[in-house]
């Protein structure tokens, strides 16, 4: 889930994710606004949460791209302690800290993965998860997480 | 869909006709463009560019006193420090030099066109609409350049066009017309397709193969191609090593029907234009008596 767009294309986040899946895999694929108020991703996780134990969720969205002068959206001092925050919070499988992230700020900071954080928490919501992050870091001037979290 | 020939073009007190291509040199006044990082930031380097520009070919000087990547805000009244003085300067120095300044700002235009600048290079696109009413008021010339709708000085970041050529084509010509209706001369007026701006690498490939159709609109096409990420990625190669890449996109583009180019390295930018020109007839050469002495 990431920035939405209209028509059939998928959006650029989902796009990656489809190119990264197995062959044989089967997706259905849901989209939310980078920029979606934190009820709409709550709703959504909420819905997620109510069908086949047996799915799996894959979350495509990142974190923020002011964390430098040479990042894209250049730098804005904020966005470290940002990143930093949403990466011990997937660290923790700590849903709270992820419902709780910041709509302004994270538009701001251009942190396109803030809403669909927020779906994930709300479908992970009342689980016990093993959580471990596999990747942070920002070699193009943007932050990619790349996080697992396994029910327990 | 039809041609509309090419025109002569009138920059100042010069006519450039369309089959002879022209080199724009590029003359910073700033303490951190991404290729001179301050190199003629100091007046005496930069009297020294102007000259030397111009011994090596240069038709146009254009003067720029912000840098387009983000970084420390220029305030205009920064900017007009930076620049005012200098075009006035060498306006007395060069009568016949024609004077571009790069400038997003119509407060700026006003001031650099008071002082004698002959041409406003509007590199994000009419985001002060003002700009080319400026234009209109002084009878200066005018460069339209498609940079995506970005704010000035930001980057693009996962720029999406539904139809890139479409986009370029379709704002080139709005802005060229928006400004002639406004008062700019018609022969004043060209357009630039903006490379890297609000642009990544596929999408600057796609402008340049548009040159063509940007021939056909009629209006003259500059190309500012200098050292830029699109040249440096196809290639693999650093800042430093970008002027090969550079001249190749140049020597295309000019058998193409492009007529302007802002250079950084002016006087291989006019070896190759003069070489493409001279292959394609528009030139004789300097000297030829090989064999036929």
């Amino acid at each position: 889930m990431g920035d939405a767009e209209t028509g059939d294309r998928l959006p650029l986040s989902l796009s990656a994710v489809r190119t990264l899946l197995a062959d044989g895999v089967r997706a259905e694929w849901r989209s939310i606004a980078v920029s979606a108020p934190a009820a709409e991703a709550v709703a959504l996780g909420r819905q997620l949460a109510a069908g086949p134990r047996a799915t799996a969720l894959v979350v495509a969205g990142d974190g923020s791209a002011r964390r430098g002068p040479k990042a894209p959206g250049y730098e804005d001092e904020r966005a470290r302690p940002f990143d930093a925050a949403v990466t011990a919070a997937l660290a923790a499988a700590d849903v709270a800290s992820l419902a709780d992230l910041d709509p302004v700020l994270a538009d701001e900071l251009l942190v396109h993965g803030r809403a669909a954080w927020q779906v994930m928490a709300a479908a992970c919501a009342g689980g016990a998860w093993t959580a471990e992050v596999d990747y942070a870091d920002d070699p193009f001037g943007v932050y990619y997480l790349v996080a697992r979290w396994s029910r327990r | 869909m039809t041609a509309t020939a090419q025109c002569d073009l009138h920059w100042g007190s010069r006519i450039f006709g369309p089959r002879q291509p022209v080199v724009m040199a590029i003359v910073n006044r700033t303490p951190d463009s991404f290729y001179d990082r301050g190199a003629t930031f100091d007046p005496a380097l930069a009297f020294q560019r102007v000259d030397d520009v111009i011994a090596a070919g240069a038709e146009i000087v254009d003067i720029g006193g912000v840098k387009a990547a983000p970084g420390v805000e220029v305030t205009p009244g920064e900017e007009i420090d930076r620049v005012v003085g200098f075009v006035a300067a060498v306006r007395a120095r060069h009568p016949e030099v024609v004077i571009s300044v790069d400038t997003w700002r119509a407060e700026v235009a006003r001031e650099v066109c008071a002082a004698g600048a002959d041409v406003l290079n509007d590199a994000w696109g009419g985001v002060d609409p003002g700009l080319a009413d400026v234009a209109a008021q002084f009878g200066a010339g005018l460069v339209c350049t498609h940079a995506g709708g970005q704010r000035p000085r930001t980057r693009p970041h996962r720029v999406h066009y539904a139809d890139v050529d479409a986009d370029i084509l379709a704002t080139l010509v709005r802005l060229a017309e928006r400004a002639v209706a406004g008062g700019v001369e018609p022969t004043r007026v060209a357009i630039d397709p903006g490379h890297d701006f609000g642009k990544n690498t596929w999408h600057s490939l796609a402008a340049t193969r548009l040159v063509p159709r940007l021939v056909d609109t009629g209006w003259p096409v500059l190309m500012s191609l200098s050292n830029k990420d699109f040249v440096g990625e196809s290639l693999g190669r650093g800042l430093e090593q970008r002027l090969t890449g550079t001249l190749a996109v140049t020597a295309l583009t000019a058998a193409w029907g492009a007529r302007i180019f802002r250079a950084h390295n002016v006087r291989e930018t006019r070896d190759t234009i003069d070489m493409v020109s001279t292959v394609l007839g528009d030139r004789a050469p300097v000297r030829a008596v090989r064999g036929l002495g």
